[in-house]
């Protein structure tokens, strides 16, 4: 780093934090930066500055806004019984993609790993229970965290908690994937869409 | 099942290696550390992704480099031409996160999972390391009958990853909880370790009963193979200790049968779990208890036992794999017909019947008076085996 000056060096450190980003990448990153001219470097420092200024999470879901509560919360064409439970904001933008789902969402902003030191608390568990306390016209909730083992066993555990209030719980399916050959499906998702099979 | 060709690029000892083999016996004959039993290694690692004698994919790698890729193609039972290779890089490119990674591609298309590889293409070894499987703790059987079960039940090498991720999960939490001075009586702390319990239950039940089925079959016919080699005067016994034991008897069990045990035993154990920071039940502690029946439960003595009680489980495992797969998997014979008695030999040489065979040995001209039988109705090739070269060479003798 000793041959970059130091406002380069700080830029190529800034940039490696960045998820996916490696040393190289960051330098790579950072001599295109300075290849642009000013203004288009303005323009994305000031869009960054500007996303994360306004970018609050909504005091109802906990998803990422600039209005609270947030648009999806306000709406009137919404269904407020029903609340569907992610783990990140990623998943209510696949979920709105779909543009079936007409409930509610709750971010946790993660999933209860140990390992990596997340439990109970340091997921927004606490803000889904306060609102399911508060707000009595909800009777299902929905459970999509990930099919992973980390985002089943968080799965699990809201289940639990829930139990007592005799909300309607549920958990989303997992299988085959539609318009997908059966012979092509691997084999465990094979084996889970078997175990998860309905009359019909 | 059959190999037609091997491929090794900075394998072990091999830079660039690429051998074309025949169907029947190929022998890989030459001295000692030259890299006969790599040969073998890189085969097997195609159809277990695992090697039979080290967990690290670092020690594979040629001196040196980087990473190392084994390929082989091989024929399906159908006769037809398929491909497999694995390929490992002890770094990857930054946007795959810089990490160590593993890529296994059939037929020139990269496998998601490496589950998705068990199944494809199936071999068993028989080698020095095997006597491990008597010498060594629970873990060397336990690894045993989870290489075998994987390659006749994906979904159950899948359940084994799950499982060592959930436990890895509850142990982190047992730590955490004997960090803060915890004894597990808390209500908030029963409710975050009873997740951890029933993901433990649901993946654990259902290879406890896979395997106990699976132990059963190999009990039936390790005992047979058993009695065979010791001309009726010994008796193998092979016991699948389940949960450290205890009541359960020889009732196979299903999969929801052992969830209740399982659940018990966990909730039993909960305040010694935290006490030691580790879960002191379940699958990871089992074991596939062997002994021989004389007075009572005797351990083996003798050498010659020792070979004998794990010649028969590596038959138990040609012959499992054999009926399930309708196909007879590729036989890796790593320096082991020299050290079995004549006796032994030609038990094995009974049950490979039309199998492909890969052999090693020191000695050319010796391996044909030990397979003699064989060589009679198969063609064999030599391959000599020095430096990490390996020439074709006409037949020796």
């Amino acid at each position: 780093m000793a041959r970059f000056t130091p406002a380069i060096s700080r830029l190529v450190s800034e940039l490696s934090r960045l998820p996916g980003i490696g040393g190289k990448s960051a330098q790579r990153l950072a001599f295109h930066l300075l290849s642009l001219p000013q203004d288009k470097v303005d323009a994305l420092a000031e869009a960054m500055v500007e996303a994360r200024r306004t970018t609050i999470l909504c005091s109802a879901c906990c998803n990422l806004t600039d209005q609270d509560p947030c648009e999806i919360c306000t709406s009137r064409s919404r269904d407020r019984s029903t609340v569907c439970v992610v783990e990140n904001p990623r998943d209510v933008a696949a979920m709105e993609r779909m543009r079936e789902y007409r409930g509610l969402y709750h971010v946790l902003h993660g999933a209860i790993s140990p390992m990596q030191g997340v439990g109970p608390e340091q997921v927004r568990l606490k803000e889904l229970l306060a609102r399911l306390r508060e707000d009595d016209g909800i009777t299902e909730v929905i459970l999509a965290t990930n099919p992973t083992v980390e985002g089943e066993a968080t799965a699990m555990y809201i289940a639990r908690l829930l139990k007592p209030s005799g909300i309607r719980t549920t958990r989303i399916a997992h299988g085959l994937p539609v318009g997908g050959d059966l012979e092509y499906a691997d084999d465990v998702t094979l084996s889970r869409a078997m175990e998860g099979r309905r009359e019909i | 099942m059959r190999v037609t060709s091997l491929e090794l690029t900075d394998f072990r000892n091999y830079e660039n290696l690429r051998v074309a083999i025949e169907p029947g016996i190929t022998v890989f004959f030459g001295d000692n550390a030259e890299g006969k039993t790599n040969l073998l290694e890189a085969v097997y690692l195609c159809a277990c992704a695992r090697s039979h004698r080290t967990s690290r994919d670092s020690d594979l790698i040629h001196h040196d480099r980087s990473g190392y890729r084994v390929g082989i193609c091989f024929l399906n039972r159908h006769g037809q031409e398929e491909t497999l290779a694995l390929s490992y890089r002890e770094q990857a490119p930054e946007s795959a996160g810089g990490r160590a990674f593993r890529t296994i591609e059939h037929n020139g298309a990269v496998l998601q999972r490496v589950a998705d590889l068990m199944g494809l293409f199936h071999a068993v070894i028989f080698a020095p390391e095997d006597l491990m499987l008597v010498k060594e703790g629970p873990s060397a059987r336990r690894r045993y009958m989870d290489l075998l079960i994987s390659q006749v039940r994906p979904s159950y090498f899948h359940d084994l990853q799950q499982y060592a991720r959930q436990l890895s999960q509850r142990n982190a939490l047992l730590k955490q909880l004997r960090s803060e001075g915890r004894t597990g009586e808390e209500a908030n702390v029963r409710d975050s370790l009873e997740v951890w319990d029933e993901a433990l239950v649901h993946t654990g039940s259902r290879i406890l009963a896979v395997r106990q089925h699976f132990a059963e079959r190999i009990r039936e016919i390790a005992a047979d193979r058993h009695a065979k080699l010791s001309s009726g005067r010994e008796r193998l016994h092979l016991r699948y200790r389940a949960l450290g034991g205890g009541r359960q008897g020889q009732e196979l069990l299903s999969a929801t049968d052992w969830q209740e045990p399982f659940r018990t035993r966990l909730v039993h154990g909960r305040k010694e779990d935290i006490e030691k920071g580790a879960t002191g039940v379940g699958p990871h502690r089992d074991d596939l208890e062997l002994s021989l029946d004389g007075e009572g439960m005797k351990p083996f003595s003798s050498q010659g036992q020792q070979r004998s009680a794990v010649l028969s489980l590596r038959l138990a495992e040609l012959v499992i794999l054999h009926e399930e797969t309708g196909d007879m998997p590729v036989l890796l014979l790593d320096d082991v017909m020299s050290e079995l008695d004549a006796g032994r030999r030609a038990r094995l040489l009974e049950d490979m019947g039309e199998a492909q065979v890969l052999v090693t040995c020191t000695d050319a001209a010796h391996i044909v008076d030990q397979m003699g039988r064989l060589l009679k109705s198969e063609g064999v090739t030599y391959h000599q085996v020095s430096e990490g070269r390996v020439d074709r060479v006409d037949p020796v003798g």
